[in-house]
């Protein structure tokens, strides 16, 4: 399941890249930053990552997740920092 | 690091910059120690600024469903505001957030005492700058007040739906300590969010309440290099 999230989220952040003038490097695949230090989203850019990945998941594999919210931000390490620890976060929301 | 330098115990300083007599801007710098920007303070000096005044007013706009007092700004409201409470108050201090030269949000304190702060007016008005702009403003302003006055913890309070500030703040080791149901109170145009006593109904809306400690922001800044 989790590789199956991580082709979602990078496909989501490709069709994003076009959009930024510092581009998600999804070439890195799970490695690839997403927020904070090295990241390429600032905070409203995440919000609406989260929000086209929610709805990606949702259409292609059928899972409903809510990655935006205050349960996110009780992890000790943001769930954020790359697209692998979302993928993380993401498999691990499902029920 | 941050327990090796000396402290300011009064909030004299606040007064002295927002009079002018104290010229203060502090470095954005990414952890690298590449110059992102700079958080700059207004002053009275800014009151007489027609453009910046109607930036901040569009900006309290656009930002406004973010915080717990919500009314549509004028630019005549956001100049009393300026001068009769931000300017008015030595527990606080308003930022420019400045991408280079070029102010594109605020960033402040407020409830400044000798132990503690609180975190105030983040708004990003404008999409310009460095992805990690914000962030690294937040960081250099929290590091600022843990270094110049010795507080033991900075507080920040969010309306649970505002993701993006959350965000941030968690970024930078801010943790949430409490959560309030809130109810909304409308008089005439201004709708302020108030928690809600135990027999009253909740409007739906929640208030987080997030501390970094002293002790956590300097291993959060160790973990980044810093």
């Amino acid at each position: 399941l989790r590789d199956r999230i991580v082709e979602v989220l990078l496909d989501v952040a490709r069709e994003l890249n076009g959009n930024l003038d510092n581009p998600i490097a999804v070439d890195k695949g799970s490695e690839a930053p997403l927020y904070g230090q090295d990241g390429s989203l600032d905070s409203l850019g995440l919000v609406s990552f989260v929000a086209a990945v929610e709805q990606a998941l949702d259409e292609r594999l059928e899972l409903r997740v809510t990655l935006a919210d205050e349960r996110a931000v009780s992890q000790r390490h943001s769930p954020f920092r790359t697209i692998g620890t979302l993928a993380d976060y993401a498999a691990s929301q499902v029920v | 690091v941050l327990s090796s330098l000396s402290t300011t115990t009064s909030s004299d300083l606040a007064r002295d910059v927002i009079g002018g007599q104290h010229e203060l801007t502090i470095p954005i710098v990414d952890a690298k120690g590449i110059s992102l920007g700079s958080l700059q303070p207004v002053t009275r000096h800014h009151l007489r600024d027609d453009t910046l005044l109607a930036q901040l007013t569009r900006w309290r706009n656009t930002a406004r469903l973010s915080f717990f007092t919500q009314f549509e700004a004028t630019k005549e409201g956001t100049h009393t505001w300026l001068r009769d409470h931000v300017l008015t108050d030595g527990g606080r201090l308003l930022f420019l957030v400045n991408a280079g030269t070029h102010p594109v949000g605020t960033l402040g304190f407020i409830r400044l005492t000798g132990r503690s702060a609180e975190l105030d007016n983040l708004i990003r008005g404008e999409r310009i700058g460095a992805a990690t702009l914000f962030l690294h403003a937040e960081r250099s302003l929290v590091r600022w007040l843990f270094l110049t006055f010795g507080l033991q913890w900075i507080e920040a309070a969010v309306l649970a739906g505002n993701f993006a500030a959350l965000q941030l703040h968690h970024s930078l080791g801010f943790e949430v300590k409490r959560r309030a149901e809130l109810r909304r109170v409308v008089d005439g145009d201004t709708t302020v969010l108030l928690p809600a006593s135990g027999n009253e109904q909740g409007s739906g809306d929640a208030a987080l309440y997030l501390t970094l400690d002293r002790e956590v922001f300097q291993s959060t800044e160790q973990e980044l290099g810093i």
